[in-house]
């Protein structure tokens, strides 16, 4: 009499992309550049400025970013300080490059790790199905009823404060979303009919998932992480701005504005550049879940062609 | 596909005009229907009022004067009459206080010896704290404006605990019949006209029957809370508050040529201090620990890193106190004598990585501190930076509040940085027995302990002849300083942001943050 | 449909007891005494000692085991009591009354100025499909969301209050207070909605049913709002649904900045001072809230959306 309601959330899922696997994937991504998807050209070529920045971080610096010089405070932006010098004497600029490692690796920590118990939990919810799928469901339910920042707070009563704590605050309420989109995938292609015949040629059930869901999922794990990555990284620099994160004197992002905010009328420029650097890279990594995301997006394509 | 661009521009303008208008109405009506409204920012959020709890006493005394005590305290550490009019202490552990007998509380009731006891008795059963830090045990009554103190321990520093604000006067009716705290109904110039829980907003008007004359032109008080310290120094640039306290340093500059508000700094009675962990071998050489004062240059602290708001200190208390010593050693700044302090007990560069050791082992400091005080986390990161020029690892941590404690019980760090009121109870025994007896959690903490000092701070807490005291705590000051095992880097310093239009505010360091005087008027 | 709905309300209940259970456990799992740091919040850090301590233990009634302090708790919070706050010395659900229209005022206001904002971009951005304004619309509002709210705050303080002196730097007295706080509360919503608004809008305008609108000859005014517009609704349903979960995770940050007395900066403060019923009491409002905000969100779309109609309906 009534159909089976389909939750909001499975309903929103897009329709499987028609390529599957990484090497489709990559080929696409190839075939972008001549498409002039500028969007998703930008970010890459910002995201592997920055993740160079980040990598390179000693070298580029120039000053040692924790060296404190109390005769050099406060020294407005110049030739010598590119970025200005802080209440310690320490040079702006190396520690906001110094702070790229803390701030980005703490984002990519959030990203992967969520990512990866989310998926893995969403494929055995959606393969099994049944009591394990129900009790999952729940889960899932009761961590999306707090707001990330709400669940990470709370939390952090009980971590303390911390970089390495920071990310398993956010991860308990990132992962939901990668396990929801995993498991609807697992639920699409548990009834294909190549599963079928593979489960017929003899592969057990976690061969399966491995050889044959996970492939498919991946794809949209990646749209999924490229368009988190960067409001993860807004995230993790709000919870440090409220003190939750890398503790001083290293120069996480958020601290810094936090400190500089002592000093907002005095020294601008010890809060304006970090968030400076902050928003670049939020950007960078959105223009860049975006332009992934567009690419990937059957519904996008079919509206571009009917216009 | 054709367009109304036009249209939804328009949609779009209105949205945004509704939305600024709005901005433009409202501006600061300061002194409407010619009321003088003084308004101060209070640097916590008040939860309560009452007067069992430290920040809802501290604002009600000494921001909005709306609660006395029964003795008060001068700039100079000097006791005052206040709603007491004379005390003699009678014996080893009772003291008599004589109480004035024309002062009413605010709802027109009678201040009498019943009213001091009811309300220091139902304080030592809600305030967990106040029985040890005034010693009270019990109150009696002897006539109506008389009454006797028993306290628990041998103490001659009962007039000055009843300075404490946890010790100030309230009537019985401020508590309802569930007993509820519900209003403030206090003795002072300013009675209570309304509290708002969820912001904590308190304000105040005069109180026409106050015992004392008080020449003042303010006909309301509206003390905000604002605990964060840049938005009460932005609210007083932008005029929404008169008086802000313990703002950012950087405001003594920023501020110090702009119209409209005056900025000034004050020496508090209030100390950073070190605490050295001696349960670590090297930290128990107390050479080891005079090279660690050496290596510091207290006066870069004050000036360049604290902005110059706090003092370098001349020994454990601020000099202004009558029992300070001041002819103690204070281990002024010398990175050579450091360093061949340390050569000298062995702590030196044996592996030639660069970084000392002792015994072998290479020696990596960590220092704790808490994020409460602004001066914390800049003098800590400060101290490693001179402990790194003289070859000793220091890693930092600032904690806060409760993890900071838990740090500290643990046992886990070589030193801590901590920020403590030395005017708390203003008497010449009360910080140094909550600091450096051996009895107290700081001292057991560190596994320090001089019974010589022990005895002296014992005495001096007994005695009630002041010049004894004053010795005895000089002398007990000159041991501590000798031992470094508790060490006053800097003296804390806040920053106020006036109005122009404040007149006859002044300054007292021995009070918890700030007093704000009834005289206090507007222009 | 009603089965459907029963289900749904069903489950929010064993929810919401979940939810109750992890932020009880999440709460008093905190490693450290608690009476130590009721110490420090009430009576100050002076104050300290280990007479006051036990004193303290004995007043909070500390001492019960955990499982005890659970289901005493779970009872109380079933009749809407939350225990009673260390730090205000009331019952918390008298102070939460108190605070919680203030951050629903201040939620609202954010919600607002960013559907004024982003129904228009939003709508105009679809129709100039990859022409310059739909090129701005997506560059800035990628562009706003990428800033971190409480530096925009910050901003906003320094111009507007400091340099020009028109706004209030803080507190909540009068209207003029509410607009730094609900504007930069509703960047990141607005960059949201605009985005989700245009991209369904581009999804409906491609399909057929307005191609044979236009055919009819309808005016492109009556295509837009009588058509397109309705059905691209349901989409923006469940973002703004999703938003509101943001917009709280903001207000907690905002409110901090702007001392705003609501939730989140309760919230804040008690994580600070340690208040553990204060804390429980938040976080639990805030969840329910958030649920309920949800199985509303839900309902209304499975009420609109046709891919959630019933074969058996009476259309």
């Amino acid at each position: 009499m009534m159909e089976k309601p389909v939750s909001v959330t499975e309903s929103l899922n897009y329709p499987r992309p028609k390529l599957t696997g990484i090497p489709k994937y990559l080929k696409v991504l190839g075939r972008s550049f001549n498409q002039k998807n500028s969007m998703l050209t930008l970010g890459i070529i910002f995201a592997t400025f920055i993740i160079l920045v980040a990598i390179f971080a000693p070298v580029l610096e120039p000053y040692d970013p924790t060296k404190m010089d109390l005769a050099l405070k406060f020294i407005p932006p110049s030739a010598a300080h590119i970025f200005g010098t802080d209440n310690m004497g320490r040079d702006v600029l190396s520690r906001i490059i110094e702070g790229s490692r803390i701030s980005l690796s703490t984002a990519f920590m959030v990203v992967i790790f969520s990512a990866c118990i989310g998926t893995l939990a969403g494929m055995i919810s959606g393969f099994w199905g049944g009591k394990v799928d129900m009790i999952f469901m729940r889960i899932v339910d009761v961590l999306l009823a707090f707001p990330t920042i709400i669940f990470a707070l709370a939390i952090s009563t009980v971590l303390g404060t911390g970089a390495i704590n920071l990310v398993i605050a956010i991860c308990c309420i990132q992962w939901t979303s990668y396990a929801r989109v995993s498991r609807g995938e697992a639920i699409l292609l548990k009834n294909a009919e190549y599963i079928e015949a593979a489960k017929a040629i003899g592969n057990n059930s976690l061969q399966i998932m491995f050889k044959y869901f996970l492939p498919n999922i991946v794809s949209k794990i990646l749209i999924l992480a490229s368009l988190n990555i960067g409001s993860i990284i807004l995230y993790c620099a709000s919870l440090s701005f409220l003190g939750l994160g890398a503790q001083p004197p290293s120069p996480d992002w958020g601290a810094m504005i936090s400190d500089g905010k002592e000093y907002m009328r005095y020294a601008p420029w010890m809060a304006i550049f970090p968030g400076l650097a902050i928003a670049a890279s939020a950007l960078t990594f959105n223009m860049l879940g975006d332009g992934v995301r567009d690419l990937l997006d059957p519904r996008m394509c079919d509206s571009v062609k009917t216009e | 596909m054709k367009l109304k661009v036009k249209g939804f521009l328009l949609l779009m303008v209105m949205g945004l005009g509704l939305t600024l208008f709005a901005g433009c109405s409202g501006a600061n009506a300061k002194t409407a229907d010619g009321e003088k409204v003084l308004t101060i920012a209070f640097p916590s959020t008040v939860t309560t009022l009452d007067v069992s709890n430290g920040d809802g006493a501290t604002m009600l005394k000494e921001v909005a004067g709306v609660i006395e005590t029964l003795v008060s305290v001068d700039s100079d550490f000097i006791l005052h009459p206040s709603l007491a009019k004379e005390w003699e202490r009678t014996g080893e552990t009772t003291w008599v206080f004589k109480l004035r007998d024309d002062v009413t509380f605010h709802d027109g009731t009678k201040f009498n010896a019943e009213a001091v006891k009811w309300c220091i008795e139902r304080s030592l059963v809600e305030n967990t704290s106040l029985a040890k830090t005034t010693g009270i045990a019990s109150v009696d009554v002897i006539d109506d404006y008389t009454v006797q103190f028993n306290t628990s321990v041998n103490t001659g520093d009962l007039p000055e605990a009843l300075t404490n604000v946890g010790t100030a006067i309230v009537a019985k009716s401020s508590v309802n019949d569930k007993g509820e705290f519900v209003t403030a109904v206090g003795t002072g110039y300013f009675k209570q006209d309304s509290f708002d829980v969820s912001s904590g907003k308190f304000e105040c008007v005069p109180y026409d029957k106050y015992w004392q004359k008080v020449d003042s032109n303010v006909t309301r008080r509206v003390v905000l809370s604002l605990s964060d310290s840049s938005t009460r120094s932005l609210s007083a640039q932008n005029g929404e508050v008169d008086i802000a306290t313990d703002v950012p340093f950087s405001d003594l500059e920023t501020l110090s040529n702009k119209d409209g508000v005056n900025v000034e700094k004050f020496n508090t009675a209030r100390t950073y201090f070190f605490s050295y962990n001696l349960n670590k071998d090297y930290l128990k050489d107390v050479n080891v620990r005079k090279a660690l004062i050496y290596a510091v240059n207290k006066k870069d602290i004050v000036n360049d890193l604290l902005l110059g708001v706090g003092s370098v200190p001349k020994g454990i208390f601020l000099e202004t106190m009558p029992w300070a010593n001041t002819n103690v050693d204070t281990y002024e700044y010398d990175a050579q004598k450091a360093g061949s302090l340390l050569d000298a007990a062995g702590v030196k560069d044996t592996d030639g990585d660069g970084f000392r050791d002792y015994n072998g082992q290479k020696i990596s400091m960590n220092i704790i501190t808490s994020s409460r005080r602004p001066g914390n986390s800049l003098i800590v990161q400060a101290v490693a930076g001179y402990f790194a020029n003289l070859g000793i690892e220091a890693n930092v941590q600032v904690l806060d509040g409760n993890a900071f404690t838990e740090a500290q019980k643990s046992g886990n760090f070589d030193m801590v940085l901590s920020s403590a009121a030395t005017g708390y109870v203003p008497s010449a025994s009360y910080y140094l027995s909550t600091y450096y007896h051996s009895g107290s959690s700081n001292a057991k903490q560190i596994n320090y302990s001089n019974p010589e000092l022990d005895k002296l701070v014992d005495a001096c807490k007994a005695t009630s002849n002041m010049e004894e005291k004053y010795t005895l705590s000089k002398q007990a000051q000159v041991l501590a300083q000798n031992d470094v095992a508790v060490y006053t880097i800097a003296n804390y310093g806040a920053v106020f942001v006036l109005s122009d239009d404040v007149e006859n505010f002044s300054y007292s360091a021995a009070v918890h943050d700030f007093i704000v005087p009834n005289e206090t008027s507007l222009k | 449909m009603i089965k459907y709905i029963i289900k749904r309300i069903l489950i929010v209940f064993i929810v919401l007891w979940m939810v109750a259970t992890l932020t009880f456990f999440t709460v008093h799992v905190t490693p450290g005494d608690t009476a130590n740091a009721i110490i420090v919040s009430v009576y100050g850090e002076d104050a300290v000692s280990p007479e006051t301590l036990e004193n303290v233990r004995a007043k909070f009634d500390l001492k019960r085991p955990v499982f005890t302090q659970y289901t005493d708790w779970l009872g109380n919070v079933v009749t809407g009591e939350l225990g009673t706050s260390y730090k205000y010395n009331k019952p918390v659900i008298d102070i939460l009354k108190i605070r919680l229209p203030n951050t629903l005022i201040l939620g609202f206001s954010a919600f607002l100025i960013s559907l004024i904002i982003s129904i228009p971009f939003g709508i105009l951005s679809a129709l100039n499909h990859n022409r310059p304004i739909d090129h701005f619309s997506r560059f800035s509002t990628l562009l706003l969301s990428s800033f971190p709210s409480f530096w925009i705050a910050l901003l906003l303080i320094i111009i507007f209050s400091i340099q020009l002196k028109v706004l209030p730097v803080s507190g909540m007295a009068g209207f003029t207070s509410i607009i730094l706080p609900a504007v930069t509360l509703s960047i990141g919503m607005t960059a949201v909605t605009t985005r989700m608004l245009r991209s369904s809008m581009l999804d409906v305008l491609g399909q057929d049913y307005i191609t044979v609108a236009r055919a009819k000859g309808l005016e492109d005014n009556q295509v837009i709002f009588g058509h397109a517009l309705r059905n691209a609704i349901p989409p923006i349903i469940t973002v703004i649904g999703l938003q509101i979960g943001h917009i709280i995770g903001g207000a907690v940050i905002i409110e901090n900045i702007f001392a705003w007395p609501g939730i989140g900066g309760l919230l804040i403060d008690s994580i600070n001072t340690k208040d553990l019923p204060m804390i429980e009491g938040c976080v639990l409002i805030i969840a329910f809230g958030y649920a309920i905000v949800n199985l509303i969100v839900d309902i209304t779309y499975s009420c609109i959306d046709p891919r959630i109609k019933y074969s058996g309906g009476d259309n």
